[in-house]
């Protein structure tokens, strides 16, 4: 590992060996969190560029370039053998009608499938008008018996007005309404024993009305 | 055709003023085009409080009811004509509720309270309401240990 140090401007070049890696802690975050930005003190100073001496320079770059060099040639030999364009078997023609033949294939199976969902579809579509048209005629029949019935009731009830209206108080019947209601007090506060007698008036010693 | 009853709290006359007093009541009705079904006295009783009203105070009072049918709109003026009488203390006008059939349960109401149908119901639902209980499992019906 090569560690280069500012403050000697040389090149330390050591060998790591870690016998027993567990006997190692890793290094943590000791430092002010980032957000708190520079110190006042820190806010002006500039960092010493790097020095590089002139031998390392020449060697780190003679390297780098044989690593460049050295990957480029595996890429490339390694594209030559298995890319599909450098294929010898690469026919154009040959992949079209591949796919040509693939594509008939499936449409085939695609054409079959539509069929059959098409049979079912129709089947279904046509079970979906039956119920619908069974289920207006039951409505339509509910709401004829819905009509009776209402009917039935209202003829009720003009019927009972009807017979009602005799007792009716008209102004020439006034008079002697109010006289037989003045006469005759009614009273509902009344309890029922258990043979069904009334007994009338809010406790036992009340007069009768 | 809504039916309608009013409830009257008249203050205590000599008969002929009474008899005036419910007419003109009922005339008013009839002004408006309106038919009474009933009247009916419910008794002359004394007041729950006393009613300072028209400038008198009132303790006693009769108490009548009228049936009648009027256009709807009427009611509210049938209202304000009756709220200006010196003679009535108070009146209210309700719409009449449809007679209800209800069966008598008195039978079953007079049974003691584990034997009603919905004092049954009622354990029944508080049933499910119960945590579940720990079963320990050793076929006693009580807890052998000192708990």
């Amino acid at each position: 590992m090569n560690v280069i140090t500012n403050s000697s401007k040389s090149v330390i070049t050591t060998a790591i060996h870690i016998p027993f890696p567990q006997t190692f802690q890793s290094v943590r975050w000791a430092r002010k969190p980032r957000w708190l930005g520079t110190a006042k003190s820190k806010l002006f100073r500039i960092p010493p560029r790097p020095v590089i001496p002139k031998e390392e320079e020449l060697e780190l770059r003679r390297l780098n370039n044989n690593y460049r060099t050295q990957m480029k040639s595996i890429r490339n030999y390694l594209t030559e053998r298995y890319h599909v364009k450098y294929l010898p078997s690469s026919n154009v023609e040959q992949i079209r009608e591949d796919f040509e033949k693939d594509f008939a294939q499936c449409n085939e199976i695609n054409t079959k499938w539509n069929e059959e969902i098409k049979v079912l579809r129709e089947q279904r579509i046509a079970e979906e008008i039956n119920k619908n048209i069974e289920e207006a005629k039951k409505q339509l029949n509910e709401q004829i018996m819905l009509d009776k019935k209402n009917l039935e009731k209202a003829e009720e009830e003009v019927r009972l007005e009807k017979e009602a209206a005799k007792a009716f108080i008209t102004p020439d019947t006034l008079e002697a309404a109010i006289e037989y209601a003045v006469n005759n007090p009614v009273d509902y506060n009344y309890a029922i024993d258990m043979e069904g007698n009334k007994i009338i008036g809010k406790d036992l010693n009340s007069s009768k009305l | 055709m809504i039916t309608y009853e009013l409830m009257l709290v008249l203050r205590v006359m000599p008969k002929p003023e009474l008899v005036s007093t419910l007419k003109r009541i009922a005339q008013c009705i009839y002004d408006k085009q309106g038919i009474i079904r009933k009247v009916e006295n419910l008794g002359t009783k004394s007041l729950p409080f006393k009613i300072s009203i028209h400038g008198n105070v009132y303790r006693d009072a009769s108490y009548y009811l009228m049936e009648f049918n009027t256009p709807p709109h009427s009611v509210e003026e049938l209202a304000e004509e009756y709220n200006r009488d010196v003679d009535i203390i108070r009146k209210q006008i309700y719409k009449k509720a449809a007679e209800e059939f209800k069966e008598c349960t008195l039978d079953e109401e007079l049974q003691p309270a584990p034997y009603r149908k919905d004092v049954q119901e009622l354990l029944k639902k508080s049933e499910s309401l119960h945590k579940p209980k720990f079963d320990y499992r050793t076929g006693l019906d009580y807890y052998p240990f000192q708990k």
